[in-house]
């Protein structure tokens, strides 16, 4: 356990700073009192901030950022003059005798309300003191405690709790603002960077990946993505000025992206830490509330959480759920989130759109792929077999962005396919602690069956294995394996196989490459690879899915400023990038009038007149003709205008 | 809030402390159509802060102390529905002649006669429960104080409390009472009067902070800012002010009645406080049980102007009045178990100020002159002696004083020139404004004020339903 991260509503970082010091400063400790910085009171500092009226707190920010630049023998000085204020002139001593109130009073009172920070394990402040009033109460005196909320296999009564505290964090993150939020994201980042080793640790136990593959798509992905709301976030949501047309003269228009409320996310097993921490920040930074439900099969128990609650998250902030799907998804999506967000599959992304339709609950689901690499034949063979390999093996095939179908153009095919049976073969296949594995054991009992059975239908129906096809269907260990001659009668070709399963096919023409890449189910992500960059990106543009990278694999999830989503059957909607928060966005449109006497010209009463002014005016207004129609348009709105405020007096005559 | 808007209230009461709820308990008897506005939040028993640091800053203005100009005195000043009678000690005395004798010459009113008052006490007692704490549950503290007068041949007394039921037998430590008590013992405002006058129909509004009134026409408009900062307007017929002596003077001063009431603000006193601690090589725990049960009771006292409390505060509250910082602080609050604690508190004569800056924001001018000062190292002399005789090894003072008895400010009166408050507690020149809080007291009675806000709220609401 680090320490535990402090973010105030009230005072910035050197400001806590300067608070600490000066808190070691007033109160050092001793062999049996702790310091002030090591209790680690200055957490809770803001439940007395919040209260202070705003000069005082204006006052005491801007001393604590002073003094955080003062070496400790100033604030000394400065708290022994304080001591001696009865002897300066009166405005002198007054001043010194507000700085000691307020000094002490913000380093005191936390201090010697015997608050400490979570984990805190030192002399306990009461204890030094022999501090304990006994209070007692029967249940008529007793105020009512929480009971803490159980989150491991909720019962719908604990669903309804898990809400309820979601509901009650909500305004609170909201309050928070962007800019505020970011410093939980920058300490979060900061965590999960110190805590690299660890996390991979129950990373591989939970899932079996490799070393590297967990390290590359999980921790460097994290980052990467949090690195990326740093820079984007405050610009993406701050409040946006809008043009105001002519006719609503004198009018401003805003667009302010607010938080929707509670959002819940569902993640599947395959990237367990990735899917949480992404789609976690991705909603609180808008300022939503989460409820967030990992797989059963990797939930990395208490991780997610630890990392937060280091962070400074506050555990109603994003509550983690844990448990098998089925009834634990329904009672939570029965418990009317604002919004659903789910990675999974499809079934899955059914059942809950379905319930989600009862409540009409917006839900944004990215669920499979069977993604196509088409290459051409002016391709560096040797980079496409390997990118190959990779974008189809990488955590043994179990993305929902793995190459699932590749189509090689025929007058490569052959020397494409030799090159990739032999670097294939290479691959080291274990859970290994080092790096040096290629790929791991498959992570789940199920997804081994599913794969046993594509297999077993693709032999039955006359499928070449070029790899692999000594598997015994029954080993998590499921090797690389490259098919040839897979028609479409065969599962293998038409269903998601989430393992490392790649069947390779020909083709002559770009027309063809085209038609046999679109599927007609999927549409997840694709790559196109060519020397000719024109022709990849007519390719590209053809193929109807929601992300393409050419001469690359799997790689527009390598920048997080792009968005990510699926058509058809591979779901809607998209995430990170731009577009990312506007998924957890109330993006709420907000025209400002001043408050006058002045009547609009569009409110009763109308008349005649009113009509007839009005219809010149539209005309003025978008007839061709720049000059004179801006002339006549202002004269028409002068018109019209004089006309309302007649009106508006008089009344209909 | 906005379904009231246009609704007409017979009377608006400003402020939810002692002097309001007593008033508008028997105003909705009468049938009155009553609105309380209150700036601070509603507690109940359930739901009391119970850590020092969260009873301090959600219970006081400005998140605990505020300071005066000179920042010698902190007064406390609370927030919240119940006023001072969540978190004082509840003690409850009548005045005396001395007090009394000493208002009626200085407002040119008869009726401050202890024999004129005793109908409007009896009153106010009804309304409450009242208790002494039993010898047997004295803590060390108070045995200590009762101990040194003793030595020192002083009269004391025990405490006459506003309580029905502290437990103590159960092994109730009831420091924490300071930020409200959650027994439901303590007879403050929301367990008595407050509770009954809500059951007769009173409409109560929370972290309501009403900043202006405006009196027209015979009608009186009160705005306020609510817990959102949205500003909030009510109609009443008539206005009950109960905001304190800050609060009065801050609402009339920033709504202009300052132009024809010259007295707004002035004479204003706290009775300053001054805790002193006596450090024992046994350990006294004064933190445990009952933590209060005796008051001075001698007319020597009296004269000289001063008074000693059995008294204890929580460790936030005296860590800051020990002194130094650092090592030497440590030093001093590792002995806490060791500390017993007496305190003085001064009749002041001295009246100070309250004015308004441009912000709309209170400002405090309040100075001991030489008397006062005084008065108070007379009371600490005796502390000093106190702790002596009963065998203390050190003697701390604490590092300031504190204002929590804040009178005066809307001093009632026969004169509009030297007064503000009329002897009907009319505003002088507004007929249906009243007050009958702390803030009308003329001077400073040396004597804890709350029995005799009771008292007076319970004239002022007879004298309103006679005219009615």
């Amino acid at each position: 356990m680090i320490d535990k991260m402090m973010i105030s509503k009230y005072f910035s970082k050197s400001q806590l700073k300067g608070l600490l010091k000066t808190g070691d400063v007033i109160l050092p400790g001793t062999n049996v009192s702790p310091s002030f910085s090591s209790t680690g009171c200055i957490n809770h500092i803001d439940r007395m901030a919040k209260y202070l009226s705003p000069d005082d707190l204006n006052g005491l920010q801007m001393v604590f950022f002073v003094l955080r630049w003062m070496p400790k023998w100033v604030i000394t000085l400065l708290l022994k003059l304080c001591s001696h204020s009865n002897s300066f002139p009166s405005f002198i001593g007054a001043g010194l005798r507000m700085l000691e109130i307020g000094l002490k009073g913000a380093t005191l009172s936390p201090y010697y309300a015997n608050l400490t920070a979570s984990g805190y394990e030192g002399n306990k402040v009461y204890d030094v003191i022999g501090w304990h009033p006994k209070f007692f109460v029967n249940e008529d005196g007793m105020p009512v405690k929480q009971t803490p909320v159980n989150l491991d296999s909720p019962t719908s009564e604990d669903v309804e709790k898990i809400y309820k505290v979601a509901r009650e964090s909500g305004p609170e993150i909201r309050d928070w603002g962007v800019k505020k939020r970011l410093q939980f994201i920058s300490n979060l980042k900061a965590v999960i960077l110190k805590n690299q080793e660890y996390i991979l640790d129950r990373l591989q136990a939970d899932t079996k990946k490799s070393r590297f593959d967990a390290i590359t798509a999980e921790i460097f992905g994290v980052l990467d993505f949090l690195d990326y709301l740093e820079k984007n976030a405050v610009k993406i949501l701050s409040d946006r000025k809008v043009p105001t047309p002519f006719a609503l003269m004198g009018k401003k228009s805003k667009v302010y992206f607010e938080p929707l409320g509670t959002a819940l996310l569902i993640s599947p097993w395959n990237y367990p830490f990735y899917q949480a921490i992404v789609p976690i920040c991705q909603a609180f930074i808008v300022g939503n509330a989460v409820v967030f439900k990992p797989s059963s099969d990797t939930p990395l128990k208490g991780l997610v959480e630890d990392m937060l609650s280091q962070a400074g998250f506050l555990p109603g902030w994003v509550q983690v759920v844990y448990g098998k799907g089925g009834k634990i998804g329904n009672a939570l999506v029965d418990g009317k989130p604002d919004k659903i967000f789910l990675i999974g599959s499809q079934t899955v992304g059914k059942l809950i759109m379905e319930r989600a339709a009862k409540y009409l609950i917006p839900v944004e689901l990215e669920l499979g792929g069977k993604d196509p690499m088409v290459v051409f034949e002016d391709v560096n063979i040797d980079r496409a077999v390997a990118g190959a390999i990779w974008g189809a093996f990488t955590t043994t095939g179990q993305s929902c962005t793995s190459v699932e179908r590749l189509f090689v153009q025929d007058s490569i095919y052959e020397q494409f396919k030799q090159n990739l049976i032999k670097e294939t073969l290479k691959l080291v296949q274990a859970t290994d602690d080092d790096g040096n594995a290629d790929i791991g054991p498959m992570t789940t009992r199920g997804q081994v069956e599913a794969i046993a059975a594509q297999v077993a239908d693709a032999k039955e129906k006359g499928a070449v294995f070029l790899t692999g096809g000594d598997w015994d269907g029954r080993s998590e260990f499921v090797p690389p394996m490259i098919v040839e001659g897979v028609t479409s009668e065969m599962l293998i070709d038409r269903e998601e196989n989430f393992g490392p399963l790649l069947p390779i096919y020909t083709f002559s023409s770009e027309a063809e490459a085209i038609d046999l890449a679109n599927d007609p189910e999927y549409g997840l992500s694709a790559s196109v690879w060519s020397q000719d960059l024109k022709r990849a990106d007519r390719v590209a543009r053809r193929i109807y899915t929601g992300n393409v990278s050419i001469n690359n694999v799997m790689l527009t999830e390598g920048n997080h400023a792009l968005p990510f989503g699926g058509v058809q059957k591979s779901g809607f909607g998209r995430y990170k990038g731009e577009f990312g928060f506007y998924a957890f966005a109330n993006i709420k449109a907000v025209l400002i009038d001043q408050n006058s006497a002045k009547m609009e010209a569009n409110w009763f009463p109308y008349t005649a007149k009113k009509y007839r002014i009005f219809s010149d005016l539209t005309r003025a207004l978008y007839s061709p003709g720049r000059i004179s129609g801006l002339i006549k348009s202002a004269f028409y709105g002068l018109k019209l205008e004089t006309y309302v405020k007649k009106l508006a007096k008089k009344g209909r005559k | 809030m906005a379904k009231d808007y246009f609704k007409v209230f017979d009377f608006i009461f400003v402020g939810a402390g002692i002097s309001g709820p007593f008033i508008a308990n028997d105003l909705c008897k009468g049938g009155a159509n009553c609105l309380m506005l209150e700036a601070g939040n509603h507690y109940t028993r359930r739901t009391y802060p119970t850590n020092g640091l969260d009873g301090t800053s959600q219970m006081y203005w400005a998140g605990g102390l505020e300071l005066g100009h000179d920042a010698k005195i902190a007064f406390l000043r609370p927030k919240v529905v119940g006023g001072g009678s969540i978190m004082n000690q509840a003690l409850v005395d009548r005045f005396d002649d001395v007090a009394l004798d000493d208002w009626k010459s200085v407002s040119g009113i008869k009726d401050f006669s202890m024999a004129d008052m005793a109908t409007w006490y009896d009153k106010a007692e009804s309304e409450i429960e009242i208790q002494e704490i039993p010898a047997k549950f004295r803590n060390k503290n108070a045995e200590i104080f009762d101990q040194g007068f003793k030595n020192l041949n002083f009269d004391n007394a025990p405490l006459r409390r506003a309580q029905n039921d502290c437990r103590l037998e159960e092994g109730n430590c009831c420091i924490e009472c300071l930020n409200g008590c959650r027994l439901g013992s303590k007879q403050s405002t929301p367990e008595t009067v407050l509770k009954t006058a809500l059951e007769n129909g009173l409409t109560l509004a929370s972290q309501v902070e009403v900043t202006q009134i405006i009196a027209k026409n015979g009608d009186i408009r009160v705005i306020g800012r609510d817990a959102m900062g949205g500003q909030v307007s009510y109609r009443a017929h008539n206005l009950v002010l109960g905001g304190g002596a800050i609060g009065n003077a801050r609402l009339l001063l920033n709504s202009g009645f300052g132009k024809k009431l010259p007295h707004i603000g002035q004479g204003f006193f706290c009775h300053p406080q001054f805790m002193s601690f006596g450090i024992y090589d046994e350990k006294i725990n004064s933190h445990l049980g009952a933590f209060q049960a005796f008051k001075s009771d001698d007319k020597g006292f009296r004269q000289e102007g001063f008074k000693l409390e059995n008294v204890y505060a929580g460790p936030e509250g005296i860590a800051l009045l020990v002194p130094d910082f650092g090592r030497i602080h440590h030093e001093y609050m590792e002995k806490l178990s060791h500390f017993a604690c007496i305190e003085v508190c001064t009749r002041d004569t001295n009246p100070g100020q309250i004015k308004v800056n441009r912000k709309g924001k209170a400002l405090i001018r309040k100075e001991q002159n030489k008397e006062d000062i005084n008065r108070y190292e007379k009371g600490a002399k005796v502390i000093d002696d106190i702790f002596k005789s009963t065998g203390a090894k050190e003697i701390v003072h604490g590092r300031f004083g504190i204002g929590l008895h804040l009178m005066g400010c809307c001093a009632i009166g026969t004169d509009p020139a030297t007064s503000v408050i009329d002897p009907e507690f009319r505003l002088h020149g507004h007929g249906n404004i009243f007050a009958a809080d702390s803030s009308i007291f003329p001077n400073a009675p040396g004597i804890n004020p709350s029995l005799t806000i009771m008292a007076l709220s319970k004239k002022a609401a007879a004298g309103i339903l006679r005219s009615r």
